[in-house]
């Protein structure tokens, strides 16, 4: 009856000027910063903070979802020190993993065609 | 047509047996519990489970309406003296002084009942059906009529005509009517009289009817109408019962005692065993009665005086048997020795005449008066005849025996909450009881018209003397408001209610209800509690919760309530099996050791030597139905009595004879049931000629020796080796919710009466014919599943036809923490596939009236039609363009809030007001404000007056979201609280998501251990393919459940590996997880949702209305005030209470206290008081709320002016 569109959960509501990723830096560390990552979940923020925590320059990686009615997810990330910002340890993150997932694309086409190497082809052309 | 279990199984080695070795004994195969079912079925094949409703009803159109009319005795009038003006009076007394008079008699003779009819407004007289009485909102009634003879005879003029048995001798001039009209009487559906109880299921579809509908129930008004049950104590039954102390008296005999089928009322004798002794030298236990119309309690011996017992010798052989009892016979003497004064019968008359209401003068009348009352008052259903002394005698004896008994400690007080003693009105004796009033009202109609005809010399006619609105509507105003009786007289309310047709369960446990009419308030338990003689009759957990705990009870699926046979058959029987009459005999007799009393109907009718053989014969007799099958014996070998009742309303219930520790039902039978032999197919009829089951009451019940297991019997370890009956089978104790359950017996009890409760909230399909009906309100769930665990008896409930909920996956464990305190999470994919979706169908109804201007049925009735705003007034504030030019909407058409569905005008009196562009007057029906649908159907009809009529069903689907209810079958009720999507679920090694995850914090206090074995049954089941049997009482166990699981590669107790849906992890916990059947209950958010910043205010007082349909506020009640005064906050109190209320601005004088005039747009303020009038004033504005202006104004009217100051002034006393 009075329930929210479900299409926000995903897409950013543009008339109130909505942005993707806001980041703001921590007030009282120098190497600390939240982002917040509107119509986010746990998708991405797990993603990200199990990259973040490979990554030896960072300190602390969280993410938590306030509410699960509310849409975005806020993304703390603390580095080691001074010279590296959190912004560019996200950065570098989201870099290798859109590298890994390029990867694991390929890894996946080739199986593909292994198989349809290997299997005969009559059947395969089905697909 | 593997079902897992039992049927499918046992059918295929029955098969095999007959083929292999069809010469083989099957004497010898023992029956097993398992083929108790094959019986069940048959008795539900042919019984189905409404059977009391129809049965009770056909009893009462067949011989009870006839006996009724029959009862009514003749209408005997003649012609009174006349004294007209302008007449010749002597010829009147001419007539006067001649020897003879003129009598008419008016006969009621064969009653004769046509199929339901209608007659349309044309004329044409058409066979009704069901479903167009439902729709176009009438009666489904059929016709009576009477044959009446009219006789007039010529009769000497002293004889008294009024007095039936008198004889009128030939009469001169005889006239036959035959089958005059009566009235409607309203048919039962699926009764004899139903069109629709000779139909088969293709011919019910073709008739709009539910395929699985059992009938039992009435239309009335187009809408249907179900009689419960009314349980009462039994009649003309001796109980004694122990006296509170202190109190008067030590012990008390009540008998109710009401002649069958009469229409007085229960006249009740009381004997009560008082504590002290009375003036003089008596020492207390004397017994004293309680006559009717008699003001103070008489000595019983002076009683027995007074019906003809005069010598002590012959009223101690009536109370004591045994002259050589000296215990009793002491404690009788008090008695005898307070009525030594009275010695002879006329004194004993005089006696009891003195007592009497009407002062007599003479003694002659007094004792006339006194033997009256012995003769019609007293005991009226042993005689009410001349000459029925010595019966009277004996039963006195009798009731004063058993209180001696009782005070000697002999014999126990009685059980008021015994079953057996009480009876169940159905629809047939209700409807007789208002039958005959209302006949009777017809009949002192019929005989004041001929009367006046007789006394104006008119013709008379009989047509016009029948006035058969009394009967059509007498029974149609009970039947549609509930109040049994009289309009106006308040009877019994709440007889009659609305079938619930919520789902298919709930309409069958409606039709098998039956409430006690006993004040809610009363604090006593007792009656409410679950007696042991409930076992079998009443289910032990339907019941509500709440004010009418345990006084609505529901029968169990056998129990079935008798209708009443003839008293005649059993009384022959009994005579030829050497009964001594008790005029035939000597009360010594009775003393006697072998002596042993009859009772037929609680009234005693002799005596007899051989009780055993006498009831053998009798048992016998009855199992080969020579003897009806419903009568019951009890021989009460300790009392030394025989009781046999014929009568109505006892509760009974089949169960398997059992001869020499043995059934008497063999293999062969259950494989002839089951209709495998080629044979006929034996059913329950067959079974019950046979002696192979036999009905028993919960009396007669008491005397028997009932083996819980045919495989009890005669095994090592059996309990008894005198069993004379077998349970059919121990789940059938339950009734129609309760049987829904599965394994019930594993669970906690409570939680079976919460499910019981909630099994009839649950949304189903509720009858096969759903989209042809127009019920005002209804759910239908969109893709119901049969459960996957099921019990027996739900083939008879017809659950898997018509479920009412889905098998879902339920994981137990935390998650998230939106699943706390009873609410559940639930999976949102699953939701947008459809999981628990839900139609919801509500209907508006509405037709063109006589206007109350202009003619009926003329251009100035009502007519549905769009409303336009030139012509019309009071036009509502929704949208009129969905209406179609014929006022109404079109199917298709999507509607919200306040969209017009039926636009009606109603002609307005134009010659009142002054000429107006307005010729019409807005009716039309709207929307309800928060509900939104599309239109379904739209129907439109004439009423039986003629008048349009039209109905219009909106749809509207609603998918489950937070804060639906549901509940397992466990009574495990909860909310949603969360959805998440699939992603975000939890999931098991195999990929298997949960549908719903409760907290495990449900289970461990509320005990529903069988909520967790249907879950692992369910689990098992899933992956073998077959329905899981969760019948109670059966030997299925959690260890071969488990056992099976196992087999299959899960773990034992149906715990799995959970991963973690955001993360992919696996939890530490295994869960407990398997397919559980969830029930949507009918309670939705969408339905209750409200709030109010500002909104409509009640006219009277200005204060916000109340109520989520008229947009009213949220109450802020004196509890809540409460807490604001203890918290201080007083400006928030004055903000709630009076600026969101009712805040009003008035002026008031302070001079003289009262209100003042304002003009505020003038700015001119006056105080028109005699006192301020002329003098300067001083006016102020005060705000005050509108119920203390109202309050204000309302004293005024009484004359008391309430003065208000805005500051502290003297009083003349200098006081405040």
């Amino acid at each position: 009856m009075n329930a929210p569109e479900r299409s926000s959960a995903f897409l950013l509501d543009e008339d109130s000027g909505e942005q993707k990723c806001v980041y703001t830096a921590d007030t009282k560390v120098t190497n600390a910063g939240t982002f917040r990552l509107n119509k986010e979940d746990h998708t991405v923020g797990n993603l990200f903070r199990m990259q973040l925590l490979r990554d030896p320059n960072v300190r602390f990686a969280g993410y938590y979802c306030p509410h699960p009615l509310v849409h975005f997810i806020n993304l703390k990330i603390q580095t080691n020190n001074s010279t590296v910002a959190p912004v560019e340890v996200l950065g570098s993150a989201i870099e290798d993993l859109a590298n890994e997932t390029d990867h694991l694309i390929t890894q996946f086409q080739e199986s593909i065609e292994t198989w349809k190497r290997e299997n005969d082809t009559e059947m395969t052309s089905q697909f | 047509m593997d079902y897992g279990y039992g049927e499918g199984d046992y059918q295929e080695e029955g098969v095999q047996e007959m083929q292999e070795d069809s010469a083989m004994d099957m004497d010898d195969v023992p029956v097993t519990q398992e083929d108790a079912w094959a019986v069940i079925s048959a008795y539900f094949e042919e019984k189905g489970l409404v059977r009391q409703q129809l049965d009770s009803f056909d009893e009462f159109i067949q011989n009870t309406m006839q006996e009724l009319v029959d009862d009514s005795g003749d209408i005997r009038v003649s012609p009174e003296m006349q004294h007209m003006v302008g007449y010749d009076e002597e010829k009147f007394e001419d007539q006067a002084a001649s020897a003879t008079k003129h009598v008419f008699e008016i006969h009621f003779g064969q009653v004769y009942l046509s199929k339901p009819t209608t007659v349309e407004k044309d004329g044409t007289v058409t066979n009704m059906f069901p479903h167009e009485a439902r729709l176009r909102n009438m009666t489904y009634s059929a016709p009576l009529y009477v044959d009446i003879s009219q006789n007039q005879y010529h009769v000497p003029r002293d004889l008294n005509i009024a007095d039936p048995s008198e004889d009128l001798g030939e009469p001169f001039q005889t006239e036959h009517a035959r089958k005059e009209f009566l009235g409607y009487v309203p048919i039962m559906l699926r009764s004899l009289f139903c069109v629709l109880s000779d139909k088969d299921d293709a011919d019910l579809g073709d008739l709009g009817e539910c395929i699985y509908d059992q009938g039992g129930y009435f239309v009335i008004n187009g809408s249907e109408k179900v009689i419960i049950a009314q349980e009462r104590l039994s009649n003309n039954h001796v109980y004694a019962f122990k006296k509170k102390q202190p109190a008067k008296f030590s012990w008390v005999i009540e008998t109710r005692s009401q002649v069958e089928n009469s229409t007085r009322p229960v006249s009740t004798l009381y004997l009560q065993m008082y504590q002290k002794g009375g003036r003089g030298a008596i020492e207390g236990n004397q017994i004293r009665s309680t006559l009717p119309y008699i003001r103070t309690d008489i000595p019983v011996v002076i009683i027995f005086r007074a019906l003809g017992y005069v010598a002590d010798r012959d009223i101690i052989e009536h109370v004591v048997y045994d002259l050589t009892d000296g215990e009793m016979m002491d404690l009788f003497r008090p008695s005898l020795e307070e009525a030594f004064v009275i010695q002879r019968q006329e004194a004993a008359l005089d006696f009891i005449g003195r007592r009497g209401s009407a002062r007599d003068v003479t003694k002659n009348d007094r004792i006339r008066y006194a033997s009256a009352i012995l003769q019609k008052e007293v005991l009226p259903h042993v005689g009410t005849e001349e000459h029925c002394e010595t019966k009277k005698g004996f039963f006195m004896g009798y009731a004063v025996h058993k209180l001696l008994a009782c005070k000697l400690g002999r014999s126990d007080e009685d059980d008021r909450d015994h079953f057996g003693k009480k009876r169940l009105d159905l629809a047939g004796p209700l409807l007789g009881g208002l039958f005959r009033l209302l006949f009777r009202k017809l009949t002192t109609d019929v005989r004041r018209h001929l009367q006046r005809c007789l006394d104006e010399g008119k013709v008379f006619n009989m047509g016009a003397a029948i006035k058969s609105n009394h009967i059509t509507d007498g029974l149609k105003y009970s039947l549609a408001t509930g109040n049994w009786g009289d309009k106006g007289n308040a009877g019994k309310a709440g007889v009659s209610q609305v079938l619930n047709r919520l789902t298919y369960a709930s309409s069958l446990s409606h039709l098998r209800r039956c409430n006690t009419p006993l004040a809610r308030t009363g604090k006593q338990a007792k009656p409410r509690q679950l007696h042991n003689t409930h076992w079998g009759m009443v289910c032990p957990a339907e019941t509500p919760e709440g004010q009418a705990v345990g006084l609505v009870k529901n029968l169990a699926l056998m129990a079935y309530i008798t209708t009443g046979t003839a008293q005649v058959p059993v009384m022959e029987f009994l005579e030829e099996f050497s009964t001594e009459n008790l005029t035939d005999i000597l009360p010594s007799v009775i003393a006697e050791p072998n002596t042993c009393k009859i009772f037929v109907n609680g009234n005693w009718v002799g005596i007899h030597r051989d009780p055993k053989a006498l009831v053998d014969t009798f048992r016998s007799l009855r199992r080969m139905v020579d003897i009806d099958a419903e009568v019951s014996i009890v021989r009460d070998i300790a009392a030394k009595e025989v009781r046999i009742y014929t009568d109505a309303g006892r509760i009974c219930r089949p169960l398997f004879i059992v001869q020499d520790q043995q059934l008497i039902l063999k293999k062969q039978h259950i494989i002839q049931l089951q209709g495998f032999d080629g044979e006929t197919k034996l059913t329950w009829s067959n079974l019950l000629n046979e002696g192979i089951v036999e009905y028993i009451d919960t009396e007669e019940e008491e005397t028997t020796m009932i083996a819980m297991d045919p495989m009890d019997l005669d095994s090592e370890e059996s309990y008894s080796s005198t069993y004379t009956h077998c349970e059919i089978h121990p789940s059938m104790i339950l009734g129609v919710c309760a049987s829904i359950i599965p394994f019930p017996d594993h669970n906690q009890s409570p939680r079976n009466v919460y499910q019981s409760a909630m099994g009839k909230q649950a949304m189903g399909i509720y009858a096969s014919n759903y989209q042809v009906r127009m019920d005002t309100m209804a759910h239908v769930l969109h893709y119901p599943q049969k459960p996957l665990c099921t019990t027996r008896a739900m083939e008879f409930l017809h659950f898997r036809e018509l479920p009412s909920g889905v098998n879902v996956i339920v994981g137990i464990l935390i998650y998230t923490g939106y699943n706390q305190e009873d609410s559940l999470i639930m999976n949102q994919s699953a939701i947008d596939r459809g999981l628990f979706r839900s139609s919801y169908y509500r209907c508006y109804i509405d037709q063109e009236k006589a206007s109350s201007v202009g003619t009926v049925g003329s251009l100035n009735s009502e007519i549905f039609e769009k409303p336009s705003h030139d012509s019309t007034r009071g036009m509502k504030h929704g949208e009129y363009d969905k209406l179609d030019d014929d006022g109404l909407v079109a199917p298709g058409t999507r509607v919200s809030g306040d969209d017009v569905l039926i636009g009606k005008t109603a002609p307005m009196d134009s010659s009142m007001n002054m000429p107006s562009r307005y010729t019409k007057r807005d009716c039309s029906t709207s929307m309800k404000a928060n509900e939104n649908g599309i239109v379904d159907n739209v129907l439109i009809s004439t009423t039986k007056e003629g008048y349009r009529f039209t109905k219009v069903r909106i749809r509207n689907v609603r998918v489950p979201q937070v804060g639906d209810k549901f509940a397992s079958r466990h009574g495990q009720k909860g909310t949603i609280g969360m959805t998440y999507r699939q992603e975000d679920m939890p999931f098991t090694v195999e990929g298997i998501v949960p549908d719903i995850i409760v907290n495990p914090h449900a289970i461990p206090s509320r005990m529903t251990i069988a909520q967790l074995i249907e879950c692992l049954l369910g689990k098992v089941v899933v992956f073998q393919g077959c329905e899981g049997d969760a019948t109670p009482f059966t030997d299925v166990t959690v260890e071969d459940i488990s056992t099976r699981l196992h087999a299959m590669g899960y773990q034992k107790h149906g715990n799995e590996h959970l991963y973690q849906g955001h993360t992919g992890r696996a939890m530490n916990a295994r869960v407990f997880i398997g397919p559980t059947f969830y029930q949507r209950l009918k309670h939705l958010v969408d339905d209750k949702v409200h709030s109010r910043a500002r909104g409509p205010v009640a006219m009277l007082t200005r204060q916000p209305l109340e109520g989520r349909s008229r947009d009213g506020g949220l109450r802020m009640g004196e509890m809540e005030r409460d807490c604001l005064i203890t918290h201080g906050c007083a400006n928030f109190i004055r903000d709630r209470f009076f600026c969101n209320s009712d805040q009003y601005r008035i002026h008031i004088c302070e001079t003289c206290g009262l209100t003042a005039q304002s003009n505020l747009k003038k700015m001119t303020y006056e105080c028109r008081s005699p006192e301020c009038v002329g003098r300067p004033t001083k006016i102020c504005q005060i705000e005050i709320p509108y119920a203390c202006k109202l309050l204000l104004q309302e004293m005024m009217s009484m004359s008391i002016s309430t003065r208000i100051y805005t500051d502290v002034r003297k009083t003349r006393d200098n006081s405040y």
